[in-house]
């Protein structure tokens, strides 16, 4: 081990930790009484990578972060953490004794303890002598930027900085996994925008493996390696943040993750009288769209809106790659830095552009426009009634 | 609005004095000369606490009182505690069934409990014991127990234990290093209330004593009767000093506890 | 938070978790203290019910005793006047001393709650001990009466005293409930109320009465419920010819040993406090379903 002092420390505690826990869950579900909480949910967590959980409320994200915390029994299937089991249907290794972290939404920061004394409980847990005590916690206040404060109350703190003890207090003794539960939700805008980036921080110098709950898509995007999106108890999809808002495989994933145009219509793979080699076609406002990928019957053709491009009525650009749609503009959300165009479309369906400033299109409210987009920056998804298409 | 606000003190005021006057005007009383109970006195002599402290029934069922508490505290607060923390841990009819059950001596009127006490008492043979007097005020003091007690657990946050288990505390650790000193407050309050319910029990008491096993308030219940001397002045302003003294310092040690909060 | 925050903090509402925890048998933790009650609060009070209809011999002959003497009837109607008298003079003195309470500072409060809290934990027999003195005819009372040229007011041993003195020693018990509860009430509704046209009475009467009322019902029926089974005070206070129900008991067993008609007396005035309890219990149902969802 390397000589004391907070540097020191870090950086031996990095060249551990950059080993995270690797977590499994095997088909897990999770039932009560009068409903099922997940629904067999499987999943890889590798060492070392920030996942977040992300999807509304009741999805099942909050109750698969309590699986792997072993808060929650599940019904059936395993949880394994660097390859051994250690959560099933008949038990499991109860919470105090798995290497975790957990950081919940209102901090639960021991009211009658001192700041210090908070984060030196779990080092007493685990016998750790007094001197190296000091010395952890000095060097976790410092990690996340509340050096001093150790003499503290809960209560005296702001919220933002309860939130920077609960998670000092829970990477003090190097977890191999940190869980977090929604943990900027009780705090405003700014603040959470100015954590996002110290929790990503913090997770870049540590090297522990992140899950991280929210129902907030942009959150997830900006802290994540990868994202697991969960639905009604189950995961839609897995994959970067990249992967998410490029290549959605669900409407729902496509809905949920980002803005988005969606076009419903009947829609008929090639080889079935569709066009051209590969592909499919869709109908919509009386238009034959062309879309990538096969697919037959109620289809979702998914656009991003800053894939979308408006022209006046003839002035579209034209070719096999090309799709356009007819639609009238209205309204024009002008926000600094780009400006959202709000479309109605011949069928009534809505339509959402966004345009970067500096390459505005000259159009106004009640304006009759053309839209167009490149066939290769859609999406077309098998459609869910389920998934509401109002345009947020 | 201004009149409205004054009148409203002036109010509390008048209604505060008569809340408090029964037991101030005992404290006078005690010091008088006289062998009667005119107040305000015309003269002061402490010839009555004397008495108080020399006359062996009187100094004999202080001790009694004094026994009887300190036993009924003890075991209320540790019954009524671990009632308390069952109790969050129960859900549906079994809670009702359980809360009724340990609410019920508060219900029950004292007259009716007094003599059903004195019929068991009597065919037990525990009429004038001092274990008697234990378990029929453990069991008035215990609603008296378990209520503030509740009251704390119900308001105490339960993510701190999920905290606490997160941090790798067992169950045990939790309990000892989060959970009961949060609680303390309410057992504290329990403990007061136990030993001022038990010191104070004067009907049931009534019942179950003997001429040679009495608590206080029985004896001044019989000398109200019969004698027409201050010595119960002075009993009475013993009490009222001895149970002022107790919640000072329960009030001093958990305004110190408390702080954190 | 001290000891006396204890008394007058309604406890607030827990957030529950949406997880099972690993929970241990609570039957454990609530043994000891059942097992108590059941022998030596359940037992006595069945016993006393026991010989209600047992002693002195098998039947129901006490309760048709009970009911058919005009002196009883009139014992029993006495009691609920009294109580009934008791609880609605505590009540109009201890909503606006609750409503100052919240009103007040912190300091203010603090003696505002001292004040209360301070007949509480003086001995009942200190009290009523005291009530005797201050009632007598040259009692303090009458003295200070004489000083302002009123009339001597005969107190002691009359059912004006037995309330005046009932009175006082019940009044922590409508005090409490009701402060928890006022000083939960929001005053942003009465705020908005008075924002969307109504004027101050109004205001009060429509928004923030029914919202004590919670505290209002728990107190009084406390107070009335207490002041039912009265003993000590009664006895002391009043005169043997004006007894209440509880002196009454108290006289067939302890002087006449007459198990059998306290008994049956007991099983009245029992069965009259749990009807009272199921009403109000009743009549809070509706209004009283609050439950925070985490």
């Amino acid at each position: 081990m390397p000589a004391s002092g907070a540097a020191a420390d870090l950086a031996g505690a990095r060249a551990l930790a950059r080993t995270g826990g690797e977590i499994t869950l095997e088909h897990l579900t999770k039932r009560y009484a009068d409903a099922t909480a997940i629904d067999d949910v499987s999943l890889d967590i590798r060492p070392g990578e920030f996942m977040t959980l992300l999807g509304p409320s009741g999805s099942g994200k909050t109750t698969t972060l309590n699986a792997i915390a072993g808060f929650v029994t599940p019904t059936s299937g395993r949880l394994l953490m660097d390859g051994t089991e250690v959560g099933s249907a008949v038990g499991g290794v109860p919470p105090h004794r798995r290497d975790i972290g957990m950081v919940f939404q209102h901090y639960a920061l021991f009211p009658h303890m001192t700041v210090e004394q908070n984060i030196a409980f779990p080092l007493r847990q685990r016998k750790v002598a007094r001197d190296r005590r000091a010395e952890l916690v000095t060097a976790a206040l410092d990690t996340v930027r509340l050096s001093g404060f150790g003499r503290r109350y809960p209560h005296e703190l702001s919220g933002g900085q309860q939130q920077r003890v609960a998670v000092a207090r829970s990477i003090v003794y190097r977890p191999r996994v940190l869980l977090m539960d929604e943990p900027l939700g009780a705090l405003d805008k700014k603040l959470r925008d100015w954590l996002q980036l110290e929790i990503k921080r913090i997770h870049a110098e540590l090297g522990t493996t992140f899950v991280y709950v929210t129902h907030d898509q942009d959150e997830a995007l900006v802290l994540s390696d990868r994202v697991a999106v969960f639905n009604g108890g189950r995961i839609e999809q897995v994959g970067t943040p990249d992967e998410l808002y490029e290549r959605p495989s669900t409407l729902f994933v496509a809905r949920f993750v980002g803005d988005s145009t969606v076009l419903r219509g009947p829609a008929t793979a090639a080889g079935s009288g569709g066009s051209g080699p590969g592909g499919s076609t869709l109908g919509k406002c009386g238009r034959t769209l062309r879309a990538p990928g096969a697919l037959s019957g109620a289809g979702a053709l998914v656009v991003r809106p800053e894939r979308l491009s408006v022209h006046a009525r003839g002035a579209e650009p034209d070719g096999a790659d090309w799709n356009t749609l007819p639609a009238v503009v209205e309204r024009a959300i002008y926000l600094g830095s780009s400006r959202k165009l709000e479309l109605r479309l011949p069928d009534g369906e809505p339509a959402l552009v966004r345009e970067l400033a500096g390459r505005l299109a000259d159009v106004r409210p009640g304006d009759q426009v053309t839209l167009a987009w490149r066939v290769a920056d859609s999406v077309l998804l098998p459609d869910d009634p389920d998934v509401e298409a109002a345009v947020t | 609005m201004r009149l409205g606000r004054a009148a409203l003190w002036v109010f509390c005021g008048l209604v505060g004095c008569w809340l408090v006057a029964p037991a101030l005007i005992v404290l006078p009383l005690s010091l008088t000369n006289q062998a009667s109970l005119v107040f305000p006195p015309r003269g002061w002599s402490v010839r009555w606490y004397a008495n108080f402290f020399t006359d062996s029934t009187w100094i004999g069922a202080f001790w009694t009182s004094v026994q009887v508490a300190l036993l009924v505290t003890v075991v209320a607060t540790a019954v009524g505690t671990a009632a308390a923390v069952g109790l969050t841990r129960t859900r549906g009819r079994a809670l009702l069934v359980a809360n009724g059950l340990i609410l019920s001596p508060m219900i029950v009127p004292g007259i009716v409990f007094a003599i059903g006490s004195y019929a068991t008492f009597l065919s037990l043979h525990l009429v004038g014991t001092l274990g008697g007097f234990v378990m029929a005020h453990t069991v008035l003091a215990l609603p008296f127990v378990v209520l503030p007690v509740a009251a704390r657990l119900r308001g105490f946050d339960r993510r701190l234990e999920l905290a606490s288990a997160s941090l790798g505390a067992g169950r045990w650790a939790t309990f000892q290093q989060v959970t009961l000193p949060l609680v303390a407050p309410g057992v504290l309050a329990g403990a007061l209330f136990a030993f001022v319910t038990s010191f104070d029990e004067v009907v049931v008491s009534l019942f179950i004593q003997s001429p040679y096993l009495q608590t206080l308030p029985v004896k001044m219940y019989s000398s109200v009767s019969r004698d027409t001397d201050p010595t119960i002045a002075a009993a009475a302003s013993m009490i009222i000093v001895l149970t002022t003294a107790l919640v000072l310092v329960a009030t001093y040690l958990t305004a110190r506890r408390s702080r954190a909060r | 938070m001290t000891v006396l925050d204890e008394l007058t903090d309604g406890g607030r509402g827990s957030r529950s978790a949406a997880m099972d925890r690993g929970r241990s048998r609570p039957v454990w933790l609530l043994l000891p203290a059942l097992v108590l009650l059941l022998a030596f609060f359940v037992y006595p009070v069945l016993t006393m019910a026991w010989r209600s209809v047992t002693d002195p011999v098998p039947g129901i002959g006490n309760f048709t005793w009970f009911f058919t003497e005009p002196a009883n009837l009139r014992v029993l109607a006495r009691t609920f006047t009294t109580s009934l008298w008791v609880t609605v003079i505590a009540l109009v003195l201890s909503y606006p001393y609750a409503y100052a309470m919240t009103a007040a500072g912190p300091r203010g409060r603090a003696v505002l709650t001292l004040l209360v809290l301070v007949p509480f934990w003086t001995s009942l027999m200190v009290r009523t001990f005291a009530w005797q003195v201050l009632l007598q005819d040259t009692g303090v009372i009458n003295k200070t009466l004489r000083l302002v040229g009123l009339g001597p007011l005969h107190l002691i041993r009359t059912e004006t005293g037995v309330i005046i003195g009932m009175t006082q020693v019940l009044m922590p018990f409508l005090v409490l409930p009701l402060y928890a509860v006022l000083s939960g009430i929001d005053l942003r509704l009465v705020r908005a109320a008075r924002s969307l046209g109504a004027r101050p009475v109004v205001a009060f009467t429509r928004v923030y009465l029914p919202l004590s009322m919670p505290g209002v019902a728990a107190g009084t029926l406390m107070v009335f419920i207490l002041s039912l089974g009265f003993y000590i005070t009664p006895a002391l206070l009043g005169s043997p010819t004006d007894a209440l129900i509880s002196q009454q008991i108290f006289t067939q067993v302890s002087g006449l040993l007459r198990w059998g008609r306290g008994g049956a007396m007991g099983v009245v005035l029992l069965i009259a406090t749990l009807v009272l309890i199921g009403l109000v219990a009743l009549a809070q149902r509706g209004p009283a379903r609050r439950r925070s969802s985490s």
